[in-house]
């Protein structure tokens, strides 16, 4: 039992952690004391406790089960990509690697040998803010028909390096809705500096 | 007659579906995201104050937390640890919301101070829609700093104990204590400046 000095009174985060039970059992005893004698931090202490009631009465509507159901499938198929993202570079390593290697070996055999060393282009474009991997450096084992349309599978359409506009290169006059109704929200950084500028969030169209 | 009583399923804790989704089993993923959406969307819907900007928040929350797992692991349960990122990720796309359209929650539109009818704070339900309530909430809670904002969300909406939110914040109780004791202060200040007639 905790005995308080007689001109002890408590702090006001003190009072607040007890309208929220947050203090121990000999404190909270020690506050209920000195808080039936002191009636208007009492009052203080309920308005508290009543702002709390008025908050949790107020928690936002629950979304659908189908806004729920998207959203898990959204995550699903970002994981889906992110684990694709993670095999290629990998791959695009050890491509890298060997690459090279057999360098390093046409280099000695041209040292040795006298011959005229062919250009060597290097899979490691380090300076490529958007790698593609080619088809041969991934091996897609299984997939969830739920993904397949997460996966873009051919030939890149650009054979030249990505590079990335900025925010005021861009102007983005419509977006239209997908097949399910989804429009990509882009967000587009004002910072001329950033790169990357656009980021596309699919979402469900809010003004519908 | 014998009788037979089938006995609950036990339920897997965090660590065990963790372990199972670190194995690529799928259902342990959607578990753990049933399990904590909502304590989740609760959170980033107080922070954002909009519905599809929660769930955009709660999805990358959830992709964040699972792609860096290590970042929690044997230092905090994957509640908080989940609760902190989802945090982090509505506060980010609360500001690059407000770049986007210039709409700011600090100063509440005229519209909403004329449509907003006088709330009797003793008696909250009494001539004000909840949804009416909720803006204005809404309203008082854009006026507090971000750390306060983030502290008595999680404690008010997400239901965390002091320690817990003390552990998702990397901060003292001390300093969650007297956060609260501010916000509180301050959510009181503009509540009653609103609702006087």
């Amino acid at each position: 039992m905790m005995h308080e000095h007689e001109d002890w009174q408590p702090t006001p985060e003190q009072l607040v952690a007890f309208a929220d039970g947050e203090l121990d059992a000999d404190r909270a005893l020690a506050v209920a004391r000195w808080l039936a004698i002191h009636p208007k931090a009492a009052a203080e202490v309920d308005a508290h406790i009543e702002l709390t009631e008025l908050w949790r009465d107020t928690l936002p509507p629950d979304p659908t089960e189908s806004a729920w159901y998207a959203a898990r499938l959204r995550v699903q198929r970002r994981r889906q990509v992110v684990r694709v993202r993670r095999i290629a570079g990998t791959l695009r390593s050890r491509v890298a690697a060997a690459a090279m290697v057999a360098a390093a070996g046409i280099l000695a055999v041209a040292l040795v040998g006298r011959m005229r060393v062919p250009p060597v282009v290097s899979a490691d474009r380090t300076n490529d803010p958007y790698p593609v991997v080619s088809g041969s450096d991934v091996e897609i084992t299984s997939i969830s028909p739920a993904d397949d349309r997460a996966l873009v599978v051919g030939m890149s359409p650009a054979r030249e390096p990505f590079v990335p506009a900025r925010g005021p290169d861009v102007l983005v006059n419509r977006v239209y809705p997908d097949s399910d109704g989804q429009v990509a929200t882009v967000r587009i950084s004002l910072d001329k500096d950033s790169v990357p500028i656009a980021w596309p969030v699919l979402r469900r169209d809010r003004d519908r | 007659m014998a009788v037979v009583t089938a006995l609950p399923p036990p339920v897997e804790s965090d660590d065990q579906l963790l372990a199972r989704f670190a194995a690529g089993q799928r259902d342990a993923l959607e578990e753990l995201f049933r399990r904590y959406r909502l304590l989740a969307y609760r959170v980033a819907f107080r922070l954002l104050g909009h519905e599809a900007d929660a769930l955009d928040a709660v999805q990358e929350a959830f992709i964040k937390a699972l792609t860096h797992l290590d970042g929690f692991q044997g230092r905090s349960s994957f509640k908080t640890w989940l609760l902190r990122v989802v945090s982090n990720a509505a506060l980010d796309l609360g500001r690059q919301r407000s770049r986007r359209d210039m709409v700011s929650l600090d100063a509440p539109t005229g519209d909403h101070r004329d449509s907003v009818q006088p709330l009797e704070f003793h008696d909250p339900a009494r001539g004000l829609e909840r949804a009416d309530l909720r803006r204005l909430l809404e309203q008082a809670l854009a006026t507090l700093s971000e750390a306060q904002r983030r502290t008595f969300v999680l404690h008010a909406d997400a239901g965390l104990n002091y320690r817990e939110v003390a552990e998702v914040l990397g901060i003292s109780i001390g300093t969650v204590m007297s956060r609260l004791f501010y916000a509180r202060q301050k959510l009181r200040a503009y509540l009653t400046r609103r609702t006087q007639p």
